[in-house]
């Protein structure tokens, strides 16, 4: 078991009554997965609902050509397994990876829908968690099929935006760094492709590529790029 | 208007549910219908209630800002619209419309947490479908970002093909009609572009165009296009003219 105020470092959860965070948390049990290793291995059925404490989590699937895809980046705060909750899952041609060490609170299936029979509201909030996912996935898709790569770097810069004060000339951090290879496999286009179109972004006033704190964005620039689906010429 | 129970027991979300759970959800629901075209859920606007289509077809619609027009997802019966109405006032980039005459089950943000209160079970279900949506949106991301159209169009197909099939490598028609311009929004490409790519798959045996039952799909042909990741890795397979 777990201790139930953990349970509040997971935001969709947060508003669960305390007597629910209790149940649940007598439930769970820490896990770590070392950089790498799986935490949905691939073909296989998830076991566990998993909610990320520390650590960032990829789901990748492989494309034709052997070409790797970064589908979705977990966050610490979101929970992972949405196929738990399915009596028989399909075969995913995707898994999920530990992308940084893993700290994270496990859950079993039957455990989860036996605590979410007695507390309904966790059922609730899970399931509202998944359909925020959902939403994001549809938005991806759109992205995917209709946008070019410099709009749908934007748009993941931005998702990735670190909620800080701008300074003062309106840059902010990433909340979590990614490599370029990581951001091309986002978005879909090659590493060298995904370099230049930093250069074309930073040209643009857009982003800072080389700073003390790293890669630097501006997240109104961002934004307005991300709406005109267009990247202005040098400012 | 309440529901029959025989109407939830033809609607696959919620064919397991107990008859205590089941009679509980009829008192609360209502069966809508709407026009071809007119909105499910309005752009821009938070879903007021859950819908369980039970017939007919519905398009998940977004539009880029340069006013592009993609279908993101096309319900079927069976498939639940607007799970979002979990979250509070949660607005959509995208609509929801209906693609032919189409009639659901309407149940309310507020009715649909009492009853998941009472019967855990309904919200168990209602789960169980966002998650069966979440794998096939999880899909769709890996192929919009990895896959070329034949390979897409070849996807749709086989998603959409007849599941009663008269065998291995056999014909078989849609489960549901799809205009190329339906197949074009789906897949992201342009109409005319489909309509030469769906000539392609024709060549390569994949499917036949004009019969007495509309376009037809060879499943099988289908299947090694997606596998092979490329249309043209399957020519050598062709089979002989039609």
């Amino acid at each position: 078991m777990i201790q139930p105020d953990i349970i509040d470092q997971i935001p969709a959860l947060r508003g669960l009554p305390h007597e629910a965070k209790q149940a649940l948390a007598g439930v769970a049990r820490e896990v770590r997965y070392p950089k790498g290793r799986p935490i949905y291995p691939l073909l296989k059925a998830p076991q566990d609902l998993v909610m990320i404490l520390e650590g960032l989590a990829r789901m990748n699937g492989v494309a034709t050509g052997g070409v790797e895809r970064i589908i979705y980046v977990f966050r610490p705060g979101e929970i992972l397994g949405s196929r738990v909750l399915l009596e028989s899952s399909p075969e995913a041609s995707h898994e999920v990876k530990a992308m940084r060490a893993v700290r994270a609170a496990a859950v079993s299936r039957s455990d989860f829908l036996a605590v979410g029979r007695r507390h309904p509201d966790i059922l609730m909030m899970v399931t509202a968690e998944f359909s925020r996912r959902l939403d994001h996935m549809t938005r991806r898709v759109l992205s995917a099929m209709s946008v070019e790569v410099p709009v749908r770097l934007s748009q993941l810069l931005l998702d990735f935006a670190a909620p800080s004060n701008p300074d003062g000339n309106g840059f902010v951090p990433l909340a979590y760094s990614l490599t370029h290879e990581t951001m091309a496999q986002i978005v879909g286009a090659s590493r060298p492709h995904t370099s230049t179109v930093l250069r074309d972004l930073e040209r643009a006033g857009a982003v800072q590529r080389r700073s003390r704190r790293g890669l630097l964005i501006h997240p109104e620039r961002l934004r307005e790029i991300v709406a005109s689906e267009e990247v202005p010429a040098r400012s | 208007m309440t529901v029959s129970q025989g109407v939830l027991l033809d609607c696959q979300p919620f064919k397991s549910l107990s008859e205590e759970a089941r009679r509980a959800l009829s008192e609360l629901a209502r069966e809508v219908s709407f026009r071809k075209d007119e909105r499910l859920i309005p752009l821009g606007q938070p879903p007021q209630r859950l819908l369980i289509l039970t017939h007919g077809l519905a398009k998940l619609v977004g539009v880029s800002a340069s006013g592009h027009e993609r279908i993101l997802y096309v319900y079927r019966p069976g498939d639940l619209i607007g799970p979002t109405v979990l979250l509070e006032n949660f607005r959509h980039d995208y609509e929801v419309a209906a693609m032919s005459p189409v009639r659901a089950l309407a149940i309310s943000r507020r009715d649909l947490l009492m009853v998941s209160r009472r019967h855990p079970s309904v919200i168990v279900a209602v789960a169980q479908e966002v998650s069966r949506l979440l794998v096939a949106m999880t899909e769709r991301v890996m192929a919009a970002t990895s896959a070329e159209v034949p390979v897409r169009l070849s996807q749709l197909l086989l998603e959409f093909a007849h599941p009663n099939g008269n065998g291995e490598g056999e014909l078989v028609p849609l489960s549901y009609p799809l205009t190329h311009e339906v197949m074009a929004q789906i897949v992201g490409a342009s109409r005319p572009h489909t309509s030469t790519v769906l000539r392609d798959l024709e060549e390569l045996g994949a499917v036949l165009r004009k019969s007495r039952d509309g376009l037809l799909v060879r499943p099988s042909r289908l299947a090694a296009i997606v596998e092979n990741g490329d249309a043209h890795g399957v020519e050598e397979a062709r089979e002989p003219a039609w």
